[in-house]
């Protein structure tokens, strides 16, 4: 399985997560959408009709640092903006957020955690 | 929008302040505007996770206006009116306009003791609205008369008190406990010999006057003091308060006992530290001692600066800090006590030991102490050296007791309560000299009297008023309305001029 690429990787881990958070009852908007400076993997509405933006990293076993430690201050910041465009294309009203879904992969077991709000401790 | 009260310190004075809270969808980001300091900035974070322990999470943009705008808000006090402003804006509460809320939120969203809760228990009653306040302030708010008061362990039972829930118990007005007197450190049992700075003592508790003790080095004066705080008069419910304000404003524990507070500062002390700064323009030591005892021992060790600050709120009674960051009016009504050596051996004067200073080493030191500063003392004592035999004298059973002088103290606080009460006075040393002369009618015997005194101790204008109210203290003490020629005489006797040891 080691034979995976990183692209291979990704896109497994956004296929995954979409099952993932579908399970939970949230309905999915849209999927890797562009931005002049930023991506966003998926875009879901929670079950409180709250907007939420994810974003997957999914690692496999033998890497030392677990996956969530590699989202950088530059990447959150990429993604607050890829964000903010979307919510102002889309004229969005209500509450919005940032979400974490990571998978560890050990062979052919993928083990997802779920970090919500991840800039929400961020205070200006 | 809803409105929430909350309060910041000026000073001694609680200023309200309005919590508008506005949360509009977006991202999560919360911002504070009107003037917070750090204290007030970092509220956001307690206040989160206080809410978060009750589970009532915060989303989309929060901003938190706190108005009056321009007037600085400092301290930890805002955290509760913000986190209720916020529940109330997230509808987990009904909207409870009209209400004073005051409390330091901890992350588990219990409430810390806040400074300044007394001053808000006033700002309430005048308001005419309920207050909340941490459960630890609860003790010093029950002095407060007319406030509809609620000490909160915790955000938890407020939010079940404020929907109705679970209502929490009014705070009751309690009485301070009535002259419940702690064995005195020093009791005048105690104190062999100096019978007249004894009966000083007596004078300047029973009248509030400031007191002056000069003598050498061992021979009691700090003693003294500290017997003098045996027999202070127990202070009034209104004193108290006063009393309580200010230590509230400094976050000060409450103590319950109604004896005047005794302050003890020693001569390294800074002008600010006594007479108040600093940038929060707290109150300094001699606000901290109004209504009580300001003891300043070896006094010429004081810096001349300190010295001469104090000058305009000891004959005022109150104190005007005036900072760029605004100004603040503390009382500072006190009873000065302080102590020196008669020179820098210590032993000038002494009738065995003889001084080895120079008749210029003397001058510098007595002229430590400025004339306009000894003209505000009323009691001028000399505590001289004991005697062999008195040092080795056996506790003596005819000596008084630090509780029979205070019985005496007492019964003339009493009569001076009686008569000036009605002026809004509680002590000789208050009373105006106007109203002083018109309560005592003196004789042609006492005018010839003190129109000698007048000529040959060149008393001041103030000096005179000064020893009419030590005269009314004595004649309060003998338990007499009318006053006799001997308490003239007795008074003049502790006039500065009368004590040959400050000529030099």
């Amino acid at each position: 399985m080691s034979s995976r690429t990183p692209q291979e990787l990704g896109k497994e881990g956004e296929r995954r997560a979409r099952i993932f958070l579908e399970e939970k009852g949230w309905r999915c908007l849209g999927e890797n959408l562009r931005f002049p400076r930023g991506e966003i993997d998926l875009v879901f509405l929670d079950l409180q009709k709250e907007l939420v933006f994810v974003e997957v990293r999914a690692r496999s076993v033998g890497i030392l640092q677990p996956p969530e430690t590699t989202l950088g201050p530059r990447k959150l910041k990429s993604l607050l903006y890829a964000a903010r465009c979307y919510v102002s294309r889309e004229r969005w009203q209500g509450y919005w957020r940032i979400d974490l879904v990571t998978f560890l992969v050990r062979g052919s077991s993928w083990e997802a955690e779920h970090f919500e709000d991840i800039t929400g401790g961020m205070l200006s | 929008m809803s409105a929430v009260w909350g309060m910041t310190l000026r000073g001694a004075e609680a200023l309200r302040v309005e919590v508008e809270v506005e949360m509009t969808g977006g991202l999560f980001v919360m911002t504070l505007v009107g003037l917070p300091d750090v204290a007030v900035r970092e509220a956001r974070e307690r206040v989160r996770a206080a809410l978060r322990s009750l589970d009532i999470p915060l989303r989309g943009r929060i901003a938190i206006n706190l108005a009056p705008a321009d007037i600085p808000k400092e301290g930890a006090l805002l955290d509760l009116p913000i986190a209720v402003g916020l529940a109330v804006q997230g509808e987990v509460i009904p909207p409870c306009g009209g209400a004073l809320f005051l409390g330091e939120l901890a992350l588990d969203g219990r409430l810390r003791r806040v400074r300044g809760a007394v001053s808000g228990a006033i700002l309430a009653r005048d308001l005419g609205v309920p207050l909340y306040l941490p459960r630890e302030n609860a003790p010093e708010v029950s002095l407060v008369d007319g406030v509809e008061a609620y000490g909160v362990p915790d955000l938890a039972s407020l939010f079940r008190h404020l929907r109705g829930e679970e209502p929490l118990p009014s705070l009751e007005r309690s009485d301070p406990p009535e002259q419940i007197y702690p064995v005195p450190e020093v009791d005048f049992q105690e104190v062999k010999g100096q019978g007249q700075a004894k009966r000083a003592m007596e004078i300047a508790a029973a009248g509030h006057h400031n007191l002056f003790m000069v003598g050498a080095p061992g021979s009691g004066k700090s003693m003294l003091a500290k017997a003098l705080r045996g027999i202070l008069p127990p202070l009034s419910r209104e004193e108290l308060l006063e009393v309580h304000r200010i230590r509230s404003t400094l976050g000060l524990p409450f103590d319950v006992s109604p004896l005047p507070p005794f302050r003890c500062v020693h001569h390294t002390a800074t002008t600010p530290a006594v007479c108040g700064g600093g940038s929060r323009l707290q109150p300094g030591e001699i606000s901290l001692a109004h209504r009580g005892v300001l003891f300043l021992d070896e006094m010429p060790e004081f810096r001349r600066e300190l010295l001469e600050a104090m000058r305009q709120p000891l004959e005022d009674g109150c104190i005007a800090v005036n900072r760029a960051s605004g100004s603040v009016i503390y009382p500072s009504r006190v009873l000065l006590v302080c102590a020196a050596n008669p020179c820098a051996c210590g032993y000038y004067g002494d009738p065995k030991v003889s001084c080895r200073c120079s008749a210029t080493e003397r001058r510098r030191y007595a002229k430590r102490l400025s004339g306009p500063i000894l003209d505000r003392v009323d009691l001028h004592v000399a505590v001289p050296r004991l005697t062999p035999e008195e040092l080795l004298s056996e506790e003596d059973s005819s000596r008084e007791s630090s509780a029979a002088i205070r019985e005496r103290v007492l019964a003339a606080r009493e009569r001076q309560r009686s008569r000036w009460g009605s002026f809004g006075y509680s002590c000789n040393a208050e009373v105006p000299e106007k109203l002083l002369r018109k309560s005592m009618q003196l004789g042609p015997k006492e005018k010839a009297f003190l129109r000698e005194a007048a000529r040959k101790h060149m008393l001041t204008g103030r000096g005179m008023t000064r020893l009419l109210r030590v005269v009314r203290t004595i004649g309060d003490l003998a338990g007499r309305e009318e006053l006799a020629l001997p308490m003239f005489a007795e008074a003049l006797g502790y006039r500065k001029d009368g004590n040959p040891w400050m000529n030099a």
